[in-house]
């Protein structure tokens, strides 16, 4: 019985390595399992080509479920007319990648659940095969709460959508992929008790804009205000409540009756998250704005 | 061996037998080792008292040794194109580098990488002590294949402009593009090479940072002091210096040509994705100065130069010879002609060669009319498929062939250039305006002349697809903007196209300009659109102003460009300016499947949304249904934003976080009948990006 279920399961792993990323979604959508992506440029991106091999070394199949799909897709810089066509097929898998070469894990729905783009970051996650074990895991995570979610209501349903969000870390996705879970999280929770939607809709850049528009207007104390709202919000991460202090400082440098309390706002946002790139840019501020 | 013996060793090319006519000049510059000879006299010439340092014993001395036995070395370090503005340091820096890795300068690779290093570092503005760790870097990635297989195949003149990586072409150090951001660049950003025309947008566009510091002061990047310059880029942002500084130096890094550039109020970059193919990226306007380049800053020049170095053997040949000629200048004046002559026949293309040449005529030759005559219409043959270049030659001797010829024979002299150019549309627009404002202002000031060579100029230009508009375009803001003068414009213009004779022709007038206004449109010509639609303002007499509600931000359609897919009978060209501007206008296409307006913002930008206005009713109305809004930022690549079927004289399309970055417009009737398609006004609105 035992080599034979070894047989079928090497059989399985086989068949689970796709020639496209249509194809794997078709499969992955009847499977009901994610699709796991390798990109790599055979023409042009040696570095790729290291890791390629171990993508297509069978070892790398063990422990992953048979049934999932492994696509290797290779950006060429010269494809031939074959690989024109094959690119159509593989068109829909285009995550944005700063570059190769990428892993990149996608649910049955063919919506993104995480990447790692660059030898660096491979690297750093522990080689690819430990990469993508990881984004399995994050998946894994992911599902349980939405499926936890599916039998919630109320509060308890957008804490749970939201949580499976946060594991994936992506925002709402690229192309705001994950705006349904979001607009779920509206019905579910309309008056944003979890927090859920104040983090999810949060943007920095908007909250500079709103500061410098409204210290031009000399409507300051409005503005910080709204910074004070938006930073009693539960469930803003480290980055977002810092960028939110980093507002509170543009805003207090823009108010001659506050500047004083620039500083304090640097320290807030020091005190976030302290080892952070935001948290000893807030030192090195307030260390110049002592000298 | 004695120390007169050694200097005399590394003098040795120069005792070769001097060339004494015009067979022998050919024949040093035929034979490779003859050529080796050559390029150390040039190298003593002009670095003669490093060389005489050099010679006098040591580690020097064996460096320049091998150096004179290598010639390949030598030709490669001699003809890679023009030597940096001080050749002591270069061979400086080349010493240093051969000290360092003298055995891996015996590897093609590593030579032409020393190469180039030696030439971008022997600019006066590089610092000599950085230049080996700059060739570390590039002969370590390639060897840990960490570099695109494109730089294995890059000759040492190509190398140039990747060894160059920095800020606008010098040396950037800590806190800038410095070596730290080549490691991270390389190791981060690993793309295609044509994707590298994108990698910009890694970067987010941000005019403060998320402390409300501007770009504009000292600040902005100050708090990220701990990261990699090029990371912060990618995490803090910038605006278009930072992120074409981004995407060009991750090319680089890579180990692919690139190259930043100014264009008026912005920064752009181009990347050479492969042989020959210089493509431009975040650029928004023709009018490019580039920060790194072999034969001068205009794109044409980058385009040219590409072209002849690519021919090594000829490019070497006519080195040669104009090494010949310097030689051969003071003592020899009538053979250096000659040797400049064979210069320019080995390779004809060779434009710096044609400066260099034509400048020893006009300053120590002093050639007559008949002679200036020739040698114009020689370099017009040699270059008129790139004007720019050409205009760049002929303009140097414009002033003393003119004084050489008789007044009756100047108009004529002038125009060859015009004959010449026009059937050629060159590699990319250029400033023809100067050049017809240096050559209106050559025939001595008489406004009748310059009319006259206005008129004269357009009959020649009349069908050219690339100069009638920016020709039109000058003469109505040099003639026709002067109301004391514009109805002699319209009276020339009118004659050029034979549509009419008298200058009180409306009908005449109308139709000229809307000629020059199509074809401005044609060739993607922003600024001759521009200033043909503002000439055509007049003749939109009794037109009703239209009445829309903005979006916020700034209307980042004014300026811009309007293309239509047919024009018609009843289309009026000269309305078009109108569409994208806050006073509106009109376009009239042709009866067509799929119809459609494409629409070139005046600025780059992040949408807050769209107005279009259609003073259609009843059944014209229908012509526009259904419209279908689309917005790219390439041109190319399109995204649908807006599709109806049910008709309003305005539509509010509100693009709000859905329309980052956007050039371009694209408004289509989308339906398979045959019919016309016209609109009054095509608005966008929104925070510019340049």
């Amino acid at each position: 019985m035992r080599p034979l279920l070894f047989l079928a399961l090497v059989t399985a792993a086989h068949a689970a390595r796709l020639p496209d990323f249509t194809a794997a979604l078709e499969h992955a959508k009847a499977e009901h399992t994610p699709v796991a992506v390798y990109f790599h440029g055979s023409d042009w991106n040696k570095p790729g080509e290291k890791l390629l091999a171990v993508w297509n070394d069978p070892r790398f199949e063990s422990g992953l479920d048979p049934a999932m799909p492994l696509v290797a897709i290779d950006r060429k810089e010269a494809p031939s007319p074959a690989d024109e066509e094959l690119a159509k097929r593989n068109a829909a898998c285009d995550p944005p990648l700063r570059s190769l070469p990428a892993v990149a894990l996608f649910d049955s729905d063919g919506r993104l659940v995480a990447s790692l783009a660059g030898t660096p970051e491979i690297e750093k996650a522990g080689g690819l095969p430990r990469a993508l074990a990881g984004m399995l895991a994050v998946l894994k995570d992911r599902d349980l709460a939405w499926e936890r979610a599916r039998k919630s209501s109320g509060l308890q349903r957008a804490n749970l959508l939201g949580s499976g969000l946060d594991r994936m870390n992506l925002g709402l996705g690229p192309k705001n992929v994950y705006q349904t879970v979001l607009e779920e999280m509206k019905k579910a929770d309309p008056k944003d008790q979890s927090g859920y939607l104040a983090k999810y809709t949060f943007s920095s850049r908007a909250l500079l804009d709103m500061v410098i528009k409204r210290a031009e207007a000399g409507e300051q104390a409005e503005a910080e205000k709204e910074l004070a709202t938006l930073a009693r919000q539960p469930r803003l991460d480290k980055k977002q409540l810092q960028e939110l202090h980093a507002a509170r400082f543009a805003l207090y440098q823009r108010w001659p009756d506050k500047k004083n309390q620039s500083r304090r706002a640097l320290e807030d946002m020091r005190r976030a998250d302290p080892k952070s790139d935001l948290g000893r840019a807030a030192n090195r501020y307030a260390d110049q704005l002592e000298r | 061996m004695s120390a007169f013996r050694s200097i005399l060793l590394c003098l040795l090319p120069t005792l070769l037998p001097a060339a004494t006519d015009e067979a022998s000049l050919r024949a040093e510059a035929d034979d490779p080792a003859a050529r080796s000879a050559l390029a150390a006299n040039e190298l003593r010439r002009v670095a003669a008292p490093v060389v005489g340092e050099f010679s006098r014993g040591g580690e020097t001395k064996r460096f320049l040794d091998e150096l004179n036995a290598s010639p390949v070395l030598l030709s490669e370090l001699m003809g890679s194109g023009p030597l940096p503005d001080d050749p002591g340091k270069m061979l400086r820096v080349l010493f240093e580098l051969w000290k360092h890795d003298r055995a891996g300068l015996a590897d093609e690779h590593e030579r032409g990488t020393a190469v180039a290093v030696a030439l971008t570092f022997g600019d006066s503005k590089w610092p000599t002590e950085k230049a080996v760790a700059r060739y570390d870097y590039f002969r370590d990635s390639r060897r840990d294949g960490l570099l695109h297989p494109m730089f294995d195949d890059l000759a040492a003149w190509e190398k140039r402009y990747v060894v160059s990586a920095g800020g606008n072409g010098s040396w950037n150090g800590p806190g800038g593009w410095d070596d730290a951001s080549l490691v991270w660049l390389r190791d981060h950003v690993k793309l295609p090479a044509p994707a590298y025309t994108g990698a910009c947008w890694q970067a987010p566009y941000h005019l403060h940072n998320l402390f409300g510091d501007s770009i504009h002061g000292s600040a902005y990047y100050m708090p990220f002091e701990h990261m990699v310059h090029a990371e912060r880029v990618r995490d803090v942002g910038g605006v278009c210096g930072s992120l074409s500084h981004y995407g060009a130096t991750a090319a680089r890094a890579n180990g692919i040509p690139a190259i930043t550039m100014g264009e008026p109020g912005h920064c752009a970059y181009a990347v050479r994705v492969k042989r020959g193919a210089w493509t431009p990226a975040y650029s928004l306007s023709w009018q490019r100065g580039l920060h790194t380049s072999l034969w001068g800053r205009t794109w044409t020049q980058l385009v040219l130069q590409d072209a002849a170095l690519t021919d090594a053997e000829a490019h070497a040949r006519s080195t040669a010879h104009l090494w010949q000629a310097r030689a051969l200048r003071e003592k020899n004046p009538d053979l250096a002609e000659t040797a400049y002559r064979l210069a320019l026949e080995a390779q004809p293309l060779h434009q710096p060669a044609w400066l260099e040449a034509t400048a020893f005529l006009r300053d120590v030759r002093k050639p007559d009319a008949a002679a200036w005559t020739a040698i114009q219409k020689a370099a017009l043959a040699a270059l008129a498929e790139y004007p720019e270049a050409a205009w760049d030659v002929v303009s140097s001797f414009q002033k003393e062939a003119l004084a050489a010829l008789p007044a009756e024979q100047r108009l004529a002299y002038l125009l060859a250039f015009h004959e010449a150019i026009a059937p050629h549309d060159g590699p990319v627009m250029w400033n023809i305006d100067a050049a017809l404002k240096s050559q209106a202002q050559a025939l001595g000031g008489d406004f009748d002349q310059q009319i006259a060579f206005f008129q004269e100029v357009l009959k020649r230009q009349v069908s050219s697809k690339s100069w009638l508009a920016p020709v039109v375009a000058w003469g109505q803001q040099s003639i026709g903007s002067n109301p004391a003068s514009s109805d002699r414009y319209f009276v020339a213009l009118s004659t050029a196209f034979s549509s009419a004779n008298g200058g009180d022709n409306q009908d005449a007038l109308r139709s000229a300009i809307g000629k020059a206004v199509l074809a401005a449109a044609a060739i993607r010509n922003v600024e001759a659109f521009q200033a043909l639609g503002k000439s055509g303002a007049p003749l939109r007499e009794g037109a009703k102003p239209i009445q829309t509600e903005p979006f916020s931000g700034e209307l980042l359609t004014s300026g811009g460009l309007l293309v239509i897919s047919t024009t018609s009978r009843w289309d009026h060209p000269e309305y078009h300016w109108g569409v994208l501007e806050a006073c509106g206008g009109k376009f009239h296409t042709d009866a067509e499947v799929r119809p459609h307006a494409i629409v070139r913002l005046g600025k780059l930008g992040d949408l807050t949304g769209v107005v279009i206005h259609d003073e259609a009713s009843g059944y014209n109305a229908s012509r526009q249904l259904p419209l279908k809004v689309s917005i790219s930022e390439d041109g190319e690549s399109w995204t649908e934003v807006f599709r109806t079927t049910e008709h309003q004289q305005v539509w509010r399309i509100p693009l709000e976080g859905k329309a980052p970055r956007v050039q371009f417009l694209k408004v289509e009737r989308d339906d398979d009948r045959k019919e016309v398609f016209h609109l009054n006004a095509i608005h966008a609105y929104g925070r510019r990006l340049q």
